[in-house]
């Protein structure tokens, strides 16, 4: 284990990675601060540039971009009361409250300590576990793999925005559509009308930028000025209350809930009273975030909610829960934070991306020659190790950066959308051009973000969309290589396989069972 | 189910169904995975239409995001979850108004329309231009954008090495400029 950490270390600890990580850091926390933008997109547009980098540089630079813009989502959830990533949901609930007490400068400390403690804890944890974990990995064989798949497309509507039948519609397109170019097996071009731009199918980075980026700047460009003053502007409640606070470091008197430090305290003692006041909460969190990540498709947008409603529930004082408790805070944001490990794991292992950011990643990884596998927790665990050691040192980098721009980060809540939009649309299109210079991928940006925005306007899940892009290609392989090793019975020929199978079946029928019960018992 | 959601669905089965006849080309094996998936397409896009239509979901839903949701609205009357337009736009001429996200999506259209016939770099620049008249925005922040985008083409021509006047038809080249 030493041996290969120390080969991971050479790949990420290097004087350009931790460049990377910094400026990686910097600009997640600057994307996440721009509601509308988040990390997919975020990722999605660095990803074209990245063509040019060291592999490992360019990873380095999109996990520290992840782990940054999970914080910065908590800077506009604090501020003005609008998450700025969906996992920053439940960091509204007493991040706004405490800004509305003129706290929003130890709110916004709290969510760095909570995220950097979620990020390198849910890392170092599976740095740790990693020789467990390769154990349970190499039990998946070609069948359980094509299982795996087949639940990661069939969880998708449990956990993801909108109705069963339409995610499960969604799923079923984007598997159709990563059937267009050369099948898996044989060496038959499908569905490409004699094009050779269509050999290799729908270029993967040009559908996410379509899907993530492009839809998200048609639906923002409905609105005038930053979507923070849009979202406030119906709320009673002053936005600017909460970032004159930030800028001024103001306190006022009120008592709020929890156990925050006192302003008196110079940092490093505030850093350390949280820290030593709030231990359960933040490994409980943390533990849940990363548990969540493992799940396909679930991401921080759920675990988030989920910490949140735990911390709650084994609180002595749950009346004080969304009126300025911190230990609410520190459970969202240490989730989130947490999440981005899990999300790697089944991401590393088995090419199934934990959530809409790590699908990006994985485009990332792939276009770098980082092929995820079995193989990365076995042979090349290194690669994992680099990974994860990517992760933690952005976490550190995120407790140092986080820390010193605490004051400075509210004036990015308020950029004007109409100056977002055309900067975005235009990175998108010469990105995705530039890949392989090929104008079919132009014209899958473009189909893929005018379908993804109205995906999105009528709640058709886009997560389950991707999904079914990445997934439909490891389904189809590993199906037909499970027939060449047998009949479908090899699907049930192992514990795991009955398990699967089992979970797939409760994913499709429980859903419409239980609201056919739930009508039942209504009358 | 408005017009729109219609003319989605109508978009997603019409490809699914195209591509299950086109899978008739192919061997069982190549046709197996768009066959089945073309299928699932249309039997749930007939469940959405179904649902819309003949049953009634009264419960708000059963997955996991719904009862999330649920929270979400119990915790906070105002999270993300911005849908309806705030403001429309006057098109010039005809005397109409129109959705902002219809000009830019036109616009998107007419931008990646025009690098086909002019490669990069010139579309890129009037796109901008046709943009900021739209949004009216003021001179600085025109100026700010231009500085961007030229700066992001300079960075993509130069160290990404993108042909930025290289159209797809060969005509409508600039002299002199390297390709």
């Amino acid at each position: 284990m030493i041996a290969e950490l120390s080969e991971a270390a050479s790949l990420v600890a290097t004087p350009e990675g931790l460049a990377f990580i910094v400026v990686g850091v910097a600009l997640g926390i600057l994307v996440g601060s721009l509601p509308g933008i988040g990390p997919p997109v975020g990722i999605a547009l660095i990803l074209p540039l990245t063509i040019a980098l060291e592999p490992w540089s360019a990873l380095s630079l999109m996990f520290a971009l992840y782990v940054g813009a999970m914080y910065g989502g908590a800077i506009s959830a604090i501020i003005v009361n609008v998450p700025g990533t969906p996992g920053a949901i439940a960091s509204t609930f007493d991040g706004y409250p405490l800004a509305k007490q003129g706290k929003a400068r130890p709110a916004l400390e709290i969510s760095v300590l909570a995220s950097s403690f979620g990020t390198v804890l849910s890392a170092v944890l599976l740095i740790l576990a990693a020789p467990v974990l390769v154990t349970v990995i190499l039990l998946f064989g070609t069948p359980e793999y094509a299982l795996i798949a087949i639940f990661g497309l069939t969880i998708i509507p449990l956990v993801s925005q909108g109705s069963m039948g339409k995610s499960l519609m969604v799923a079923a397109f984007g598997v159709l559509l990563s059937t267009i170019g050369m099948a898996p097996m044989t060496p038959t071009p499908r569905y490409t009308f004699g094009s050779v731009q269509l050999i290799d199918g729908l270029e993967f980075v040009a559908i996410l930028l379509g899907v993530f980026a492009i839809s998200e700047m048609i639906k923002l460009s409905a609105y005038e000025g930053s979507i923070s003053e849009t979202i406030s502007d119906g709320d009673d409640r002053k936005a600017d209350g909460g970032s004159s606070a930030v800028e001024t470091g103001n306190e006022h008197d009120t008592e709020a809930a929890g156990t925050e430090p006192a302003e008196e305290s110079g940092l490093l003692g505030r850093v350390w009273e949280i820290y030593v006041r709030n231990p359960v909460s933040f490994v409980r969190s943390m533990l849940i975030g990363l548990v969540i990540g493992f799940v396909p498709a679930a991401g921080g947008s759920v675990s988030n909610i989920v910490a949140y409603a735990a911390e709650k529930q084994a609180a002595d004082d749950p009346e004080t829960f969304g009126e300025g408790n911190v230990r609410g805070l520190i459970a969202s944001e240490s989730a989130n934070s947490g999440t981005i490990s899990g999300a790697l794991v089944p991401l590393l292992a088995f090419g199934i991306p934990g959530s809409a950011t790590t699908a990006i990643i994985l485009g990332g990884m792939l276009m770098h020659g980082v092929r995820p596998g079995p193989g990365l927790f076995e042979s090349e665990v290194h690669v994992s190790y680099a990974t994860f050691l990517a992760v933690v040192l952005a976490g550190l980098v995120l407790l140092l950066v986080g820390l010193a721009t605490v004051t400075r980060m509210s004036v990015f809540t308020k950029v004007d959308t109409d100056l977002i939009i055309p900067i975005v649309v235009i990175l998108c299109v010469i990105g995705s051009y530039s890949l392989n210079l090929n104008y079919m991928d132009l014209l899958t940006v473009l189909g893929a973000g005018l379908v993804s925005y109205l995906l999105l306007k009528y709640d058709y899940s886009l997560v389950a969309f991707i999904m079914g892009v990445i997934l439909g290609p490891i389904v189809e392989s590993n199906v037909h290589r499970s027939f060449q090793l047998g009949d479908a019975s090899i699907f049930v020929s192992s514990y795991i396989g009955i398990a699967l199978v089992a979970l797939i079946v409760v994913s499709l029928v429980g859903p419409p069972l239980k609201l056919l019960h739930r009508r039942y018992v209504a009358g | 189910m408005n017009w729109e959601e219609k003319l989605l669905i109508l978009v997603i089965g019409s490809i699914s169904v195209a591509m299950l006849v086109g899978s008739f080309n192919y061997s069982t094996t190549e046709a197996f995975m768009p066959r089945a998936s073309a299928l699932l397409v249309v039997f749930f896009g007939c469940v959405v239409i179904a649902q819309e239509y003949v049953l009634t979901d009264d419960d708000g839903g059963t997955s996991l995001s719904d009862r999330i949701d649920r929270v979400v609205d119990e915790e906070s009357d105002d999270h993300f979850g911005i849908e309806q337009s705030t403001r429309a736009y006057d098109v010039p001429y005809l005397g109409r108004s129109t959705s902002y996200r219809i000009v830019v999506a036109a616009l998107l259209v007419g931008y990646i329309g025009a690098i086909y016939l002019a490669g990069l770099f010139w579309p890129t620049v009037i796109f901008l231009g046709i943009y900021c008249k739209v949004m009216s925005l003021d001179r600085r922040s025109v100026l700010v954008l231009y500085a961007i985008t030229l700066f992001s083409l300079y960075v993509f021509g130069w160290w990404l090495e993108t042909p930025l006047f290289q159209s797809q038809l060969d005509w409508l080249l600039v002299p002199g400029v390297e390709q």
